[in-house]
């Protein structure tokens, strides 16, 4: 028995048939699944419909994005200014302390001893005598200069 | 570019096509319907951009598919798997049951990967060539056929258990009487 033969048999035997029959009921069962031409409008006009307030609603989505990104982005200006201001601040404090320190320093570097040594050693001493009254005045100092 | 009637037009001529793929893999009408509004929001969006060619079926075959496949990621569906033997096992068998071999294929064919139902839907079915087949399942052709001839030997096999249940149950029937 050649393969031709073994495949005629296995094609015939009742089983076979059984199934090829029930396979081919099957088929021609799902093939008349169809959408109907009232359904397929329906389902078309939903989805132009649904389609343009995707689109408007994306639009929207897109507006509140650029409104939110601007409102953050104030917000960030205003802290960075703010933190800006309070540093300067900070800094005009520290100023007018390190003037106040040389002030009473100046004033009671008499007592000191051995001052003359110091005087002797040091090249250069700023004479600073503002009254502190005047101290209120002054501009914002940007740099304290080091000096030798 | 694609006009907006040509485009109705190709997505009627496909309409039955994509309803019953979206019905053979999510097997439920509501779901196939959704999935086909989608499909066409999509077509919408995209018009164009789409081109009316000879493999704008194929298109709306595969955005059908992919759509579905969608889906079942998103609702983590658990399809039915029942073969012979859990449904056997099962208080709820029935005998009569056993007689509705078309109901039984279809039981069959959902113990099977959703790759093998398409491509068993799409060849068998709606009779497409395997070039065609091959392009919507991003497979190509001997896979295409090997995928077939499993599917086909598969529900074969299922039901010469089937046949072979179905005698031992008229035999049993016959000694009660």
């Amino acid at each position: 028995m050649n393969h031709s033969d073994l495949y005629k048999k296995h094609k015939n035997s009742a089983g076979n048939k059984d199934f090829n029959h029930a396979l081919k009921q099957n088929i021609k069962h799902k093939q008349q699944y169809t959408l109907t031409d009232q359904k397929f409008e329906s389902l078309w006009e939903r989805a132009i419909s649904k389609h343009k307030s995707l689109k408007r609603n994306s639009w929207l989505y897109a507006a509140s994005a650029a409104v939110l990104a601007l409102l953050i982005s104030l917000a960030v200006i205003k802290t960075m200014q703010h933190t800006d201001k309070q540093l300067k601040q900070q800094y005009q404090q520290a100023t007018l302390a390190l003037y106040q320190v040389s002030y009473q320093l100046n004033r009671n570097i008499n007592r000191l001893s051995p001052i003359e040594e110091i005087i002797k050693s040091a090249r250069y001493i700023e004479p600073i005598e503002k009254p502190i009254a005047e101290l209120q005045k002054l501009e914002p100092v940007k740099r304290i200069p080091f000096k030798d | 570019m694609i006009k907006e009637k040509e485009l109705k037009q190709s997505i009627y001529d496909s309409k039955d096509i994509m309803y019953r793929l979206a019905l053979s893999i999510l097997e439920n009408e509501a779901d196939a319907e959704d999935v086909l509004q989608d499909v066409f929001v999509k077509c919408w969006d995209q018009k164009n951009n789409i081109h009316i060619t000879s493999d704008i079926r194929g298109y709306l075959i595969q955005s059908t598919r992919n759509r579905c496949l969608d889906m079942i990621k998103k609702h983590n569906r658990k399809y039915e798997q029942a073969g012979i033997d859990e449904t056997v096992k099962s208080e709820a068998f029935n005998p009569t049951e056993l007689w509705d071999q078309l109901e039984w294929i279809d039981r069959f064919l959902r113990q099977l990967p959703e790759i093998n139902r398409t491509v068993f839907h799409l060849r068998e079915v709606e009779g497409l060539p395997f070039k065609e087949i091959s392009s919507v399942t991003n497979t190509n052709v001997p896979n295409i056929r090997t995928i077939l001839s499993r599917t086909k030997k598969h529900l074969r096999k299922q039901f010469e258990i089937l046949s072979l249940l179905e005698n031992r149950v008229n035999v049993i029937k016959t000694e009660i009487k």
